[in-house]
């Protein structure tokens, strides 16, 4: 009798003590905000004011679309997508590489597994954009460094999924086969690689979707591809030429979405 | 019957092997493809990448003169960060209840929701941002806005996920009882995705800081504006300075929202 009341005041304790947690992050947390607004120096009704004021402008000038210039700008659309492509294959196979060396299944070694760790969360960390723009800064503007960057980043990103994934898989599958006694070889094709090849076909096939948004918008430190087209266009006051391309990107974005998701299904 | 079994189940195999096959066969078609069309100058990267270690040499060096501003920046980036989520986790709120399948009180109120929320997350937030900025100029104010935007399209669309995750039961059981709609969430749908919630939160935080730091290429606010300013006036030790803080920071930052994630769920 005594151990149950234990029990239940324990919980009750741990509720109240997470209950006290939350609030005080929500009050720091508005006290940070309150500060926010005085250094910062906004203006509340500003801010509010802001919303409307910028659908008003976005409607009035980006609209009608103006679709004249699609022809020229063919080219930049498929460049986009080359881009992308280019970049997943180059990360997809450095990150398989790297994956092998990071999977706590596959490599034993835990300094081997730190290090590369820590590159890949390098690599990861650092926004794409700032890969472009430092790329960009050490070899100057061209395609090469937009798809260097690109490859970085995702190869940061791919890897570290494909190590999780490989470890997760590793766990449950190749107990139950052991159990049944299955050889290494048996074990790796039938256990790891079918349920592996399904998780990576998904994440390739997300990573390019990450890839063409990344790439268009890499045109903007001067890697190429279409978002240098949509600055020059708005800084030239040309919007509707400009809201014409960001549909292009839209669209395109879309597109890759539908392909991507009809792909994964036929795999399977 | 046993071998007619194991001869479906192997041409089933088969079959999907072929895909695979066909699947890789055709991204090394586009990848040869895109390889020409980009016109990738071999020689030129080359002579380029003999470059490098020159161009490494005069960036191996710490600024220390550029921290001060580093760190005012980022006091910055916290209160944009802290200001925008702040409105992007009550709006997100309200919205994803709207329009997740199993919540939703109007049927085309969510489809309304969620087809906006697409659109939005179609165009790649610096694009979105250049819009805004366009419209209504530089400043904290337009930065707020943008980070807000992005942060309700993609946490609305994470929490959209889990509600609908959490099916529909408990939604009959408290609609048995006379439960209000709001009744219902309150008591019923949101102890169950409340766990999720923190975890997007935390997600979303590393992803309003990573785009905070974009912006500053934009020339918006920031310390990526820091990094552009010291890339435009050459400045190489600056600009190894300004690297290696936004990855200590990023580092930490993952780091961090890790343990606390993993503290939510356990």
């Amino acid at each position: 009798m005594m151990e149950q009341t234990a029990i239940f005041n324990h919980a009750v304790s741990k509720e109240k003590k997470n209950k006290r947690r939350a609030f005080v992050f929500v009050f720091l947390w508005m006290v940070v905000a309150v500060l926010g607004v005085f250094y910062l120096e906004i203006s509340i009704p500003e801010l509010f004011l802001a919303i409307p004021q910028f659908l008003s402008f976005f409607a009035t000038n980006f609209f009608p679309p103006d679709f004249s210039s699609f022809l020229d700008v063919l080219d930049d659309l498929v460049q986009t997508i080359a881009f992308a492509f280019v970049a997943m294959v180059f990360s997809t196979l450095m990150s398989l590489i790297l994956a092998m060396f990071m999977a706590k299944s596959v490599c034993p070694w835990k300094p081997v597994r730190s290090v590369v760790r820590a590159f890949v969360s390098f690599l990861r960390n650092i926004p794409t954009v700032i890969w472009g723009s430092i790329l960009v800064y050490i070899f100057g503007i061209g395609v090469v460094p937009g798809v260097l960057a690109l490859t970085l980043a995702l190869t940061g990103f791919l890897t570290k999924t494909y190590a999780d994934t490989i470890d997760e898989l590793a766990g449950d599958s190749l107990e139950v086969m052991e159990a049944n006694g299955a050889t290494t070889l048996q074990k790796i094709f039938h256990g790891i690689l079918p349920a592996f090849i399904s998780s990576w076909v998904n994440w390739t096939l997300y990573s390019f979707e990450i890839g063409v948004r990344a790439s268009s918008v890499l045109g903007l430190v001067g890697a190429g591809g279409i978002g240098v087209l949509i600055q020059t266009r708005i800084n030239l006051f040309e919007y509707q030429e400009s809201m014409a391309l960001v549909l292009y990107i839209i669209v395109l974005v879309l597109i890759v979405d539908f392909a991507t998701s009809a792909i994964r299904r036929r795999i399977r | 019957m046993q071998d007619q079994m194991k001869q479906a189940y192997e041409k089933n195999e088969r079959a999907i092997h072929l895909k695979l096959l066909l699947f890789v066969l055709g991204c090394l078609a586009l990848f040869t493809f895109s390889i020409f069309y980009l016109k990738i100058d071999i020689p030129k990267f080359v002579e380029r990448l003999g470059n490098t270690p020159d161009v490494l040499r005069r960036m191996a060096g710490i600024d220390w003169a550029i921290v001060p501003d580093l760190l005012e920046q980022t006091l910055v980036t916290i209160f944009l960060v802290v200001l925008s989520l702040t409105g992007t986790v009550i709006l997100s709120f309200l919205l994803s209840f709207l329009a997740a399948d199993n919540t939703a009180p109007w049927r085309w109120l969510a489809t309304l929701i969620k087809a906006v929320i697409t659109i939005i997350r179609a165009i790649p937030s610096l694009i979105l941002a250049l819009i805004i900025v366009a419209s209504i100029g530089f400043g904290y104010t337009p930065a707020i806005i943008i980070l807000t935007l992005v942060g309700v399209a993609t946490l609305t669309r994470l929490f959209i996920g889990s509600i609908e995750d959490a099916g529909t039961d408990i939604i009959e059981a408290l609609d048995a009882t006379g439960s209000s709609w709001a009744g219902t969430i309150i008591h019923g749908v949101f102890p169950i995705v409340l766990t999720a919630f923190l975890s997007w939160f935390t997600i979303q935080i590393e992803n309003t800081i990573s785009l905070s730091i974009s912006l500053g290429v934009l020339g918006i606010q920031g310390v990526g504006l820091l990094l552009s300013n010291a890339q435009m006036n050459y400045q190489f030790t600056t600009v190894t300075t300004i690297i290696l803080y936004i990855f200590i920071n990023m580092f930490l930052l993952e780091y961090f929202m890790q343990k606390v994630r993993e503290k939510i769920s356990g």
